[in-house]
């Protein structure tokens, strides 16, 4: 906070008197109340403010410069200036509220001004958003000359829940309060240092020193928490002051708490609601997987010609359920030789890398956790977790079949990561961003506006993006850490009971992850054909089509997973690093370049563009689904198999 | 044993066991394995875990009663070991084999050899991990076990032959509906191309691994498919015929469709590799379609109900030797009898045993995953090793 009790000086004065005499005329010729002129603005407290806050402007005292406003009388105050929303383009703008003189204990003369930011004002704020410019008092019919007005800068934000609860965690709360307060306060042995009191302030008008020692606050011992916490009521506080912190007998002092930032206790709601959330997407997230799996074996059944589980629930569709309940109350076998801590954390962190994806996964225009602007980037970060996790489990096992299961994992996961990354980069440098929404919004709605056929080293970039996700999420035909011929089970080998669900519903869920990943990069997410976001966003209706699209997309991803799972045999490791190291990764970087120059190739030509896009997506697209069709039917054909799509019976 | 047990660790290398308890060990097998790291320096088996004593079983008890414990020699196929013990025991007692029962024998081989080969390739695609190989061949077997069934009564141990003959005559209906299945296999065989043989992951995990040359095959005494993908043109029921195999043999190169035996070619895979190994497979389950309809067209021209002439009393003197095609290769009784009720000595010698011996010497350098490729191909059957 910046703000600098204005001067006055000749320049301003001579402005004060015309504008006064303006105001007056224009008062007068109106027929309005007469507004005196305000002395002027010495301080403007806090200068972090969200809904339902006071800002205080503390006034000087009259005399010769200043004006007289008594107390209780109904000001407009104004922010007049540039607002600046953090990621965004500073807008001029303004701000007004109404404000009421306040003076203090018997006196006529006003000595500050409240004004409460309600809730019109944060619409106009939208997120979070600096305000560079003045603060003006005008008189409350909102016309006439500004009686006073001094330069501001002021951090505005939106009162969320989330906010509330990180200003409860990160001691804001306390700073807002002492700022108000215009005292700077430390913690001693004998109570609270005063270190600074601000003249005119709260703590000043209660005699407060810099140097005093607060010993008590309303009879108890002081803490900053208790300072904060008392000084948030109505009414008055109590401090039993010792002079300094050496010699001085204990004096009470009282300070009129009235005007000091209100308490927002909604943070215990807040941590709570957010607590409540993530379990709730984490049971969710659980739960799809867990019909992952079950869609997974009975699709299984179906290319096996056996039925796949149909028992449980309707169709066997909650057979999940009673496998989770299978695993829950089983032993949670640890072996005798194993490492006790990395073993029993590892599935954990496993969960954890898959689980954090979803935060910033956009399933929709609005569901969506968080659209962060490196959103990619954290998705590659937090799945790197899985390899740690994965690793710790077949060290921590002391089985060599789980350490070579988690080595494997180690260098398949690590490898994969960088073509996985390179066909991302393809992405990047076509929309310019990381953050998944900006990403979905820049591509169409028809499959030829997709980024998978937006050039030929898009579609490659598809493909190799696909081959790298099967790879980190350890599926066929790169299961080689978990391969069951080879390896047992590979790095899981030695769990069992809820940990081996930790390790079955993450890689189930992961599944998820790819498909929806792959939808939001190359598939155009969820966007509808012929809709633009806007509309998209203005209609509940369509924004449940548009989650419709992107699960409808997301799961074909997964479909092909599954139906790959079950027709392809493993690599080796050999040849599952050399696949990497040889061809995908300098073909990722080729399909970079390729991108790059298509589109320095295209700028410009929207025209050229589209038509390639259409032709791409009618050879890479339409073509193949054709010519795998037709196999499909040949094959039908010729050993008189039925097609069997029902997945509920 | 003792050697394999202390076998050490040299350098960075560990040693990794095995089995018996392993998924691609096909029963209990047990391997002690050398790696430095993924690479084996040595695959060393150690068998016996399932052995039974089956040769001792069979100097205590008669020639007829035997017939049951030739099944648990190799019971994915047990009908060629059923076949061997009634051909050795007939030569040495010279019991007469009606027609009817010699074909009945060559055409539940044959459909016990398309079953016990969809096994192998399903295990060995599975193994490899492809997974959805094997219930598809499973489902073929199944048809194949239903016939079998059908005609003795049993899935998987038949019993099915006797000294001079077989148990049972086929059911009326019956040779229809083996017709129906050979009809129906050819182009499930066609479809298992399509889908796995010729798969570019899976010739890729199996071209060149553990070549086995023709000279090595030889020497090791590999036989069987084992020995004929490492381009040994050798097979008993066209250059040692038994039973009525000539007379078949003879109609299918009448009708123009002659026998074929599947040998080991540099086609996807090198010969002897374990993508011959597969393939030979693949290939002999056509040429027993072949078979098939041609004695079940043969054994139309044979009297029904002339299946089995017992002989009055079996107290044979003297030795025999009696070899089959068994679906693991030459499968050899060498019985030695004193003219008392029980022979006195009996030897099985089987496929698997002599290729077991083969995979100590092919996994040095191998992977891990190679040797998983190899046990599979080699299609070895713990029975059939141990007895």
């Amino acid at each position: 906070m910046t703000t600098r009790p204005e001067t006055p000086h000749r320049a301003s004065w001579l402005a004060v008197v015309a504008a006064l005499t303006l105001g007056a005329a224009a008062a007068g010729t109106a027929g309005c109340r007469e507004v005196p002129p305000a002395p002027p603005i010495r301080d403007v407290r806090p200068t972090t403010l969200e809904r339902g806050d006071t800002l205080l402007l503390e006034l000087g005292g009259g005399g010769r410069h200043g004006g007289r406003l008594s107390a209780g009388t109904e000001v407009a105050v104004k922010l007049s200036g540039t607002i600046t929303p953090v990621n965004g383009r500073p807008v001029d703008g303004g701000l007004s509220f109404t404000g009421r003189a306040v003076g203090s204990a018997g006196s006529a003369q006003a000595t500050r001004i409240l004004a409460v930011i309600d809730e019109p004002q944060e619409r106009a704020v939208g997120g979070h958003a600096r305000f560079v410019g003045r603060v003006e008092i005008t008189p409350a019919e909102g016309r006439g000359a500004v009686l006073r007005s001094a330069p501001v800068e002021l951090d505005l934000f939106p009162r969320t829940l989330r906010r509330a609860a990180d200003g409860a965690w990160n001691g804001t709360e306390l700073r807002r309060v002492t700022s108000w307060l215009g005292a700077t306060v430390q913690p001693g042995p004998q109570g609270l240092a005063v270190t600074t009191v601000t003249p005119g302030s709260p703590a000043a008008l209660a005699r407060l020193e810099a140097g005093n020692v607060i010993q008590q606050i309303d009879g108890q011992p002081a803490t900053q928490g208790r300072l904060a916490a008392r000084l948030q009521r109505r009414g008055t506080v109590t401090l039993a002051v010792k002079p300094n912190a050496t010699a001085g007998s204990t004096v009470p002092l009282r300070v009129a708490a009235g005007g000091a930032p209100r308490p927002f206790w909604g943070w215990v709601i807040a941590a709570l609601i957010l607590w409540g959330t993530s379990l709730v997407i984490v049971l969710l997230v659980a739960v799809g997987g867990g019909f992952i799996t079950v869609w997974e074996r009975k699709v299984a059944g179906r290319m096996q010609s056996r039925i796949g589980p149909n028992r449980v629930g309707p169709q066997g569709w909650l057979q999940w359920l009673a496998d989770a309940l299978k695993l829950i109350t089983k032993e949670d076998l640890i072996p005798a030789d194993a490492d006790r801590p990395l073993f029993l954390t590892s599935p954990y962190l496993v969960f954890c890398g898959v689980f954090m994806t979803f935060m910033v996964l956009p399933f929709s225009q609005l569901l969506v956790v968080a659209d962060l602007n490196i959103g990619f980037l954290y998705l590659l970060a937090v799945t790197s977790l899985v390899v740690v996790g994965v690793i710790m489990g077949g060290w921590a096992s002391n089985s060599k079949w789980s350490l070579i299961g988690g080595m494997r994992s180690a260098a398949q996961i690590i490898s994969y990561e960088l073509p996985a990354g390179l066909a991302l980069m393809v992405i990047a440098v076509m929309a310019g961003t990381l953050s998944p929404q900006e990403i979905i919004r820049q591509q169409g709605g028809a499959p030829w506006s997709w980024y998978v056929f937006h050039n030929p080293a898009a579609l490659c970039a598809f493909f190799i993006y696909f081959i790298a996700a099967l790879a980190e999420g350890n599926r066929t035909p790169f299961d080689l850490p978990e391969a069951e011929s080879e390896l047992v089970s590979g790095y899981n080998t030695e769990y069992s009971g809820f940990r081996f669900g930790a390790f079955a519903t993450a890689e189930w869920v992961n599944l998820w992850v790819i498909g929806a990943l792959a939808t939001a990069l190359f598939l155009g997410g969820w966007r509808i054909p012929r809709l633009a976001p806007e509309p998209i966003e203005a209609s509940v209706w369509l924004q449940l089509a548009s989650f419709a699209v992107f699960f409808g997309k997301a799961a074909a991803l997964v479909f092909v997973t599954i139906w790959l799972r079950w027709t392809l045999p493993r690599f080796r490791i050999d040849q599952m690093m050399s696949m990497c190291w040889k061809y995908l990764v300098p073909f990722g970087l080729v399909c970079l370049v390729g991108s790059m120059a298509w589109m320095w190739g295209f700028q410009g030509h929207a025209q050229a563009q589209r038509i390639a896009s259409i032709v791409l997506f009618v050879g890479g697209g339409l073509v193949p689904f054709v010519y795998f069709w037709s196999r499909v039917r040949y094959t039908y054909r010729v050993t008189n198999g039925q097609l069997d799509l029902n997945l509920f019976k | 044993m003792s050697e394999i047990v202390l076998a050490t660790p040299a350098g960075e290398e560990m040693i990794l066991n095995m089995g018996p308890h392993h998924p691609s060990t096909h029963g209990v097998l047990r391997f002690i394995v050398r790696t430095d790291g993924e690479v084996m320096s040595e695959a060393k088996p150690d068998v016996g875990y399932l052995h039974r004593a089956i040769e001792k079983i069979c100097e205590g008890m008669t020639y007829e009663a035997f017939m049951p414990y030739t099944d648990r020699i190799d019971y994915v196929a047990a009908m060629p070991a059923n076949h061997c013990w009634a051909l050795t025991v007939e030569k040495l007692v010279g019991a007469p084999v009606p027609p009817r029962a010699e074909y009945l024998r060559i055409i539940t081989d044959e459909l016990n050899r398309i079953s016990s080969h969809h096994i192998m390739l399903g295990a060995h695609a599975m193994d490899l991990g492809a997974v959805t190989v094997f219930p598809w061949l499973l489902r073929e077997r199944e048809m194949v076990n239903d016939l079998l069934e059908e005609l003795c009564g049993a899935r998987l141990t038949y019993n099915y032959h006797r000294i001079g003959g077989v148990a049972v005559d086929m059911p009326a209906g019956w040779p229809d509906k083996v017709m129906r299945f050979v009809d129906r296999h050819g182009p499930i065989l066609d479809e298992l191309d399509r889908l796995i043989s010729g798969n570019e992951i899976f010739v890729k995990r199996n071209r060149g691994v553990a070549v086995v040359t023709a000279a090595e095959a030889r020497s090791y005494g590999m036989v069987g498919p084992n020995a004929r993908a490492s381009g040994v043109d050798y097979d008993l029921r066209r250059d040692a015929p038994y039973g009525l195999y000539a007379k078949v043999l003879a109609g299918l190169e009448q009708k123009g469709t002659p026998f074929e035996v599947a040998v080991g070619r540099d086609a996807l895979g090198v010969t002897g590799d374990c993508w011959n190994r597969f393939y030979v497979r693949v290939e002999e389950c056509r040429q027993s379609l072949k078979l098939v309809r041609e004695a079940l067209a043969q054994i139309q021209e044979t009297p029904a109900g002339e299946f089995w002439t017992p002989p009055k009393k079996i107290r044979p003197k003297g030795e025999a030797l009696g070899r089959v095609e068994a679906a693991r290769g030459w499968m050899s009784c060498y019985v030695v009898a004193t003219g008392e009720k029980t022979p006195y000595r009996a030897h099985f010698r089987t496929g698997s045993f002599t290729s077991m011996a083969v995979v100590r010497a092919k996994s040095r350098g191998l992977m891990v995953a190679d040797l998983v490729a190899l046990i599979a191909s080699l299609d070895v059957i713990a029975p059939e090793i141990d007895r």
